[in-house]
This record gives C-alpha cells, structure tokens and sequence, in this order.
C-alpha cells in the first residue's frame, strides 16, 4: 500500500494520472464515432499531415503547435467538404497526404537556422512527461469536444448510421461529417503533444472496438468504451509503476487484452444463442 | 385532375458527364402507386434519388408540391446503405424517422416516441422493438425501414428495392401496408420484381435512360414479370 501512496505523492505520476483519465474520457467517446464511421485512418492522415504546419512554424519563429492545429484542421474542412465517401474511395491519397505532411514538416525544420530541437519532443509527447499546462489544455480540450458532441448528438448519430437518411431529414450532412473530422483532428493533434501518438491512436480504437464488441446500443456503448479506457490507462500505468514497464506500451498492451477477452465473451454468446436458437424458432 | 405533388419536366441527369437520364417527363399524382422497373444501370434509382433532392437535374426541372417540413418525404433505402452492425436497437432507429420534425437540435419529446410506437405497430414490430437491429432478418429490417419513413409523417413515400431479401411472410405484410398507406398517399417503388407488388401497383414506368410509361400494369406484371433482371442491356455503368 505504501508503495502506492509514495507514487500518487509524486507530481509527474499524479499529472500522468489525471491526462490518462481525461484523454480516456475524451478518446472513448469521439473514438465510437471514429471506429463506427471507419475515419482511423483519415484521422491518422491528418494528424500526421498537420506535421508540414508544425515545421512552416517553426521556420517562420511561430508556435509550431499552432501550425500543427492549424493544418490538422485546415485538411479536416478539406476532407469533410470532399465527403466521407469520396474521402474513403481516395484511401491512397491519404497515405500520400500522410507521407508528403511528414516530409515536408522535416525539410522545413532543416531549413531553420540555429539549433534545432529534437522534434520528437513536439509531435510525440509522453504520459509520464505531462504538465499542469498540458493538463488544462487537454481540460478545455475535453469539454469543447465533449460540449459539441452534446448538442450535435441527434443529427451526429443520424449522419453516422445512415447519410441518405439524415440528408432526407433535412441534416446538413456535409457540415456534420467535416464538425465530426474537425473535433477528431483537434483531439488527436493536441493529445499527442501530451500521451504521444500511439497512445492516442489506441485510445480512439481499443476501447471503442472493445464496446462495439460487447454492446448493442450507443449509450451502453459509449459508457463501455470510457470505461475500458479509464481501465486501462490507470491499469496500465499501474503495472508500469509496479513492473518498471514504459507507461504507453503498458495500457496499450493491457487495453489489447481486454479487446481480446470481449472477443471470447462474443464467441461464448454466440454459441449459447445458437444453442437456444435451435431448440425454439423465433417466427 | 388536381395537380401532381412531384413532377419531372424533362429532366436529364448524370454522373461525371454520361447522362443516365434523359428528358424524362413524369407526374406523381395523390393516389398512384408507380412502379419503377427496368434494367440495373437504366436510371430507376437515380429518378428516386432526384425525387429527393440529392442533386439538381442537369437540365429540366423537378416540381414538388409538398409541405416544406423536415421529413415530408419519407425515403425507405436500399438495403445494403448502411452498416446492419451498427449498434442501434429497433425503436431508436424507428424513432430517427422523427429527426427532422422533431427539431435537429432538440431531444425527442413524448409524441415522437407515440408516433414511433404506432408506426412499429402498423408494421407489426412492436415484438422486437428492442432488438440490436444486427439481430433482424431481412423481411424485419425493411420493414423497421419502413416504419422508419412513416414515423414522419410522409406525404409521399419512396421506397428502394423494397422487396429484395424479403421473406414471403414479411412480403403480405408489406404489400398490405402499402396497400393501406397508398389510400392517404402516392407510393414510388423501384423494383426488379413487380410480381409481388402486382395487386397493389396502379402504374408501370420502364427506365432505361428515358422513361415510358405502360398502361396496363396486369398485362405487363403477368408476362414481363422478370423484365428488369437481365433480357435487357444496361445503359449506364452500374446502378448507383
């Protein structure tokens, strides 16, 4: 028990705490989105394309998170204008997007003169290495993606289950879809800064997968998806504590065993349906 | 005669820069039942989506004398238009059909969960209300799509392929839910198979690029029955 008070004592392992809960709750919720309107990989292009903004700051002496966001969101409205359908028929394209963004954010940083920090530091943060600044952005962050969420839920779950239908209902689809790569692109490129890019990518797909196995409705989806998320980042971090095991690969690893099990736990109610199934007939 | 709710004045359409249609010219009347047949690619789906109001007619224009409420059309997809592992239950997708009357914003009030109740009562779905909707057959799935469109309120209602992977029991139940609705309001229903509608359909459109009309829908349903399927060349590039 000592051993646990000594740890939570400790500021940096309260501070990795608090951004892994947060980025939990944030990524579980916009992650259903993302995993159930299959925007992985666009999310993926983006966050990486905003690479080329980070580095064109970066010459030019400006906030290079600022170009990152600036970009990552840019190619959102892009993307969202473009429609999802479009988008995901140019798969190619994106991993182009991908490459080219990275490539041109490392030749602008070349090009600076002076010093140059590692960049890493920039595009990849680290749990274990959040701040209390870090801490309030990821806050704010939380509550402006979460608050937009809130409100657009109705035409948000329209949009997301069938497009005709919600176009028929008088959504305005493509500004929905381009609201939802927005927020998706905001999330992705400031908690990198903070959990690093791995984790990020497995906060947004673990635990929702893991719910869209288990659950049948959005709600118990949603709640499922958080709460494998707030397991496994203070599960994970537990582990790394107690193991001296590096933090991010540590919930990541953890969260891919409770996937797993949910897997097992459909293949059990699988074959126990099928069992009833065959002795009583539904009309 | 009063006058049409929807009507096309010659409408040519496509996608990219090969039409599909072309100057089609149609009138939907208060109580027609029109059957939209023809081969894949012919355009049937296409005139639908116009209908709809997905995209502007190239040239030509599409008339339509309905209210200007949200969900005044009531639009039953194809099948295969979204993701059947979606998790949604029965009632919350039913109850969708009220988005748009129900305000884009708000949440859903108590009429708009009576209205959706009737209409999955009308469908006789009431059983399986809380059902995944992964968990239906096909027969059940098109009619929750269809109870979907009614939760509405519709003033017409336009229906893709209703009868595809459709079970014979879910097939009487659909035709006599038509059949019932089309006393209040026209019905437009692309189809490949006409036989299982026969009785209720009161016109016969025939769409390979341009539309013509046949008269009697009894001559045409007995011995062109299976017409749309394959006897005929396709004129576009794939149904969309």
């Amino acid at each position: 028990m000592t051993a646990w008070h000594t740890a939570l004592g400790l500021e940096f392992v309260r501070n990795a705490l608090v951004a892994g809960l947060l980025s939990s709750l944030l990524c579980g919720v916009i992650g259903v989105f993302v995993v159930a309107k299959r925007l992985t990989f666009i999310s993926d292009g983006i966050s990486h394309a905003a690479f080329a903004g980070l580095g064109l700051c970066f010459l030019l002496g400006a906030d290079p998170r600022l170009g990152a966001l600036v970009t990552a969101v840019l190619f959102a409205v892009a993307l969202g204008t473009l429609g999802t359908t479009a988008t995901r028929q140019h798969d190619a394209l994106i991993g182009v997007l991908y490459a080219v963004g990275m490539a041109l954010g490392i030749v602008f940083v070349h090009q600076a003169p002076g010093y140059v920090p590692n960049l890493m530091t920039y595009l990849f943060g680290n749990l274990l290495l959040a701040t209390g600044a870090d801490l309030r952005l990821t806050c704010w962050l939380t509550a402006l993606v979460l608050g937009t969420l809130l409100v657009l839920r109705k035409p948000l779950v329209a949009v997301a289950f069938d497009e005709e239908f919600a176009f028929v209902q008088g959504v305005p689809v493509r500004a929905v879809v381009t609201t939802l790569l927005v927020l998706v692109s905001l999330t992705v490129v400031l908690l990198i800064q903070v959990v690093g890019v791995i984790l990020v990518l497995a906060l947004l797909t673990i635990p929702p997968l893991t719910a869209l196995v288990l659950a049948r409705d959005l709600g118990p989806v949603i709640a499922i998806s958080v709460g494998v998320g707030l397991a496994g980042t203070t599960g994970g971090l537990a582990l790394s504590y107690r193991w001296d095991l590096p933090s991010g690969p540590a919930i990541i690893l953890l969260g891919a065993a409770l996937l797993a099990a949910a897997y097992l736990v459909q293949a059990l109610r699988r074959g126990a349906r099928r069992r009833t199934l065959l002795r009583s007939h539904r009309r | 005669m009063a006058e049409p709710l929807v009507e096309f004045r010659d409408v040519t359409f496509g996608y990219r820069r090969e039409a599909v249609v072309e100057h089609v010219d149609l009138a939907i009347g208060r109580r027609d039942f029109l059957a939209l047949v023809g081969p894949n690619g012919g355009g049937k789906t296409t005139l639908l989506r116009l209908m709809l109001g997905f995209f502007p007619p190239w040239r030509g224009e599409v008339v339509r004398r309905l209210s200007r409420r949200r969900g005044a059309m009531g639009y039953v997809p194809q099948f295969s238009s979204f993701d059947r592992d979606f998790p949604m239950r029965v009632e919350s997708l039913v109850l969708m059909g009220r988005l748009g009357a129900s305000g884009l914003f708000r949440p859903y009030r108590r009429d708009d969960r009576l209205r959706a109740a009737q209409a999955l009562a009308k469908l006789h779905l009431t059983e399986l209300a809380r059902l995944p909707i992964g968990e239906l057959s096909g027969g059940e799935v098109q009619r929750v799509l269809i109870a979907r469109a009614l939760a509405g309120d519709p003033e017409i209602l336009l229906l893709d392929e209703p009868t595809s992977s459709v079970d014979p029991g879910s097939r009487e139940v659909l035709a006599a839910v038509l059949s019932e609705l089309n006393a209040r309001i026209p019905v437009v229903v692309v189809t490949h198979d006409i036989s299982s509608l026969a009785r209720q359909v009161t016109r016969v459109a025939f769409v390979n690029r341009t539309l013509t009309e046949e008269e009697a829908p009894e001559r045409w349903t007995s011995s062109h029955r299976h017409l749309g399927e394959a006897s005929l060349p396709a004129a576009g590039e794939g149904e969309r």
